[in-house]
């Protein structure tokens, strides 16, 4: 009974190990106009290839600092770059002067800090965490 | 001894911490990007280098190896001023022209958001000929140890002071860039010439859609050369055979003077990229008015495939001129003068590319990388054979050569 017991804790361990991705989604301020956006959107966004959402208002993405998972789950699904891919990615923008990466910021409470107060921003963070000062406008 | 100042100034970056820009504050912030690299080559009969104009001391005949070709050091300062309104400086350290290694400034322009999707930018700037233009020096940025030589070496107009125009309108699922630029410039090339081009006006459209960027780039500008070669020795004796016994000189001074020629550079590109694999190729043409500038056909076609940390890639490039090797309307001395000018022009060579890229560590990537390249005469015409090769053996002009290069390299950016 014990061991089997245990089996099922290892097990469910290991498959959460291998699923530890949180389900990412993508947030707007609760006050925002938009409503809904599809993945493309997002990615251009994110990447520096639209500075509007597709009603002509601007657009601020955040980015959650390097090393959290959320972001690289986000990047994995979104705009489909790795890590490195990234790097390079920005270095070719940011040297350009064709554009600069998204504001990073620490940690999920603070992307919701932000966005609550301002309809312009856009950011993503684990499902779990959407509250009523925030919207899901995209769930890769 | 300035050369050997640069490893130095190197050292103390492997050991910054991978922060992506310094912020200085107040809007300021410091970047920088660079690539400790080097180039063997098998052939001691002349040096290889990354781009023959600006480059005069490179891998073979003046050394076996050297970090020379690929080596070098920049740092960008921004400065967000205003919300709508910024400033960028970028200095380089490099091999120039003159051999030294004293920074330049290669970018230093105001920017202002006209509209949210409009930029428009004046300074000093890097027209946007080529697909790459705008990251040629930053290593880091592509997966090759340097751009294709035979298809980056065409059109040699390494900054402007002018104006561009970013504008990113958006299409249904295509997303594009429309960049129009103007200006004009002064390069300076090896062997203390230097090329006055005038009236730059271009433009390089982009246009993305999912995994495909098309490209579409064409400039048009007005050259002239200030060569003491050009204009003491041969344009003057022209001259004189013009003014004596062979009126076909007079027509010749004409065709191959440098001297307010159009000119132009056109080409088009296309990459897929799916994340996984990559394909990227570009052609390009370039005309002039003057036939110094030879007709030349170039062009690239890359792929890769990135397996976590590594990207293994295949190249194959080839740069032809298309013009005629031969000078045969004139006097015996006006074709001699003329066939050798010919000769000089003579940058037919293609190359197999094998490499990986290794990003080993964050911001940093290690390159391995081997060359063949193949160089061509026209016609057995005896001096066009060594490619994009600078100081040949008389030996090296005269025949196809097959060269070897081994490069490594590390691209760093901060």
């Amino acid at each position: 009974m014990r061991l089997s017991r245990k089996i099922v804790v290892i097990s469910v361990l290991c498959s959460a190990s291998i699923f530890a991705k949180a389900d990412v989604v993508v947030i707007v301020s609760a006050s925002s106009s938009i409503s809904q956006l599809d993945g493309d959107q997002v990615s251009d966004i994110y990447l520096g290839k639209t500075a509007t959402f597709p009603d002509g208002s601007q657009a601020v993405p955040l980015e959650l600092e390097n090393g959290s998972e959320l972001r690289d789950e986000f990047h994995e699904k979104v705009t489909g770059k790795s890590k490195s891919q990234l790097k390079s990615y920005w270095s070719k923008m940011v040297f350009s002067g064709k554009g600069n990466p998204p504001k990073d910021v620490a940690d999920v409470k603070e992307v919701l800090k932000l966005i609550g107060a301002n309809p312009n921003m856009i950011g993503y963070i684990d499902k779990g965490s959407v509250d009523k000062t925030v919207k899901t406008v995209f769930a890769p | 001894m300035k050369k050997n100042f640069f490893p130095l100034i190197c050292i103390p970056l492997l050991f910054t911490p991978c922060v992506y820009a310094v912020d200085l504050g107040h809007g300021f912030s410091l970047k920088g990007f660079g690539t400790a690299g080097m180039v063997a080559n098998t052939d001691d009969q002349a040096d290889y280098v990354a781009n023959h104009a600006f480059q005069n001391y490179g891998a073979g005949r003046s050394d076996q190896v050297t970090y020379q070709v690929d080596t070098r050091f920049g740092m960008q300062m921004d400065w967000q001023a205003l919300d709508r309104l910024s400033f960028t400086a970028q200095a380089i350290t490099k091999q120039y022209e003159d051999k030294t290694w004293e920074p330049r400034l290669e970018w230093g322009y105001a920017k202002v958001k006209l509209l949210d999707n409009v930029d428009v930018r004046a300074g000093q700037i890097r027209p946007a000929i080529y697909m790459l233009s705008d990251y040629l020096d930053i290593n880091y940025a592509n997966p090759w140890v340097r751009p294709p030589s035979d298809f980056y070496s065409a059109a040699s107009i390494t900054h402007m002071t002018g104006i561009d125009f970013l504008w990113r309108p958006k299409t249904g699922p295509v997303t594009w860039l429309v960049q129009p630029y103007f200006g004009e410039s002064n390069v300076k090339l090896v062997g203390g010439s230097n090329l006055d081009a005038e009236n730059i006006a271009g433009i390089n459209l982009t246009a993305n859609y999912q995994d495909f960027t098309f490209r579409f780039g064409f400039v048009n500008y007005v050259l002239t050369l200030h060569s003491n070669d050009f204009d003491t020795t041969l344009i003057p004796a022209l001259q004189g055979l013009c003014l004596t016994i062979d009126p076909v000189a007079c027509q010749a001074i004409s065709d191959f003077g440098l001297k307010n020629a159009e000119s132009s550079f056109g080409s088009i590109g296309v990459t897929w990229d799916n994340g996984d694999y990559f394909i990227t190729s570009e052609a390009g043409r370039r005309n002039s008015t003057s036939r110094t500038v030879s007709a030349l056909t170039s062009w690239y076609i890359s792929g890769g495939a990135r397996f976590n940390e590594f990207t293994p890639y295949v190249t194959f490039s080839s740069s032809k001129s298309e013009d005629n090797t031969v000078y045969t309307s004139g006097s015996v001395y006006t074709n001699q003068i003329i066939t050798a000018l010919l000769a000089n022009g003579g940058q037919n060579q293609s190359t197999f590319t094998l490499g990986v890229r290794y990003d080993f560590y964050e911001n940093f990537a290690l390159k391995f990388q081997w060359d063949r390249i193949d160089t061509q005469t026209r016609g057995g015409q005896a001096g066009t054979g060594k490619g994009l090769f600078i100081n040949p053996t008389t030996e090296f002009g005269n025949s196809p050569n097959t060269v070897d290069l081994l490069s490594t390299s590390i691209d760093f950016v901060f």
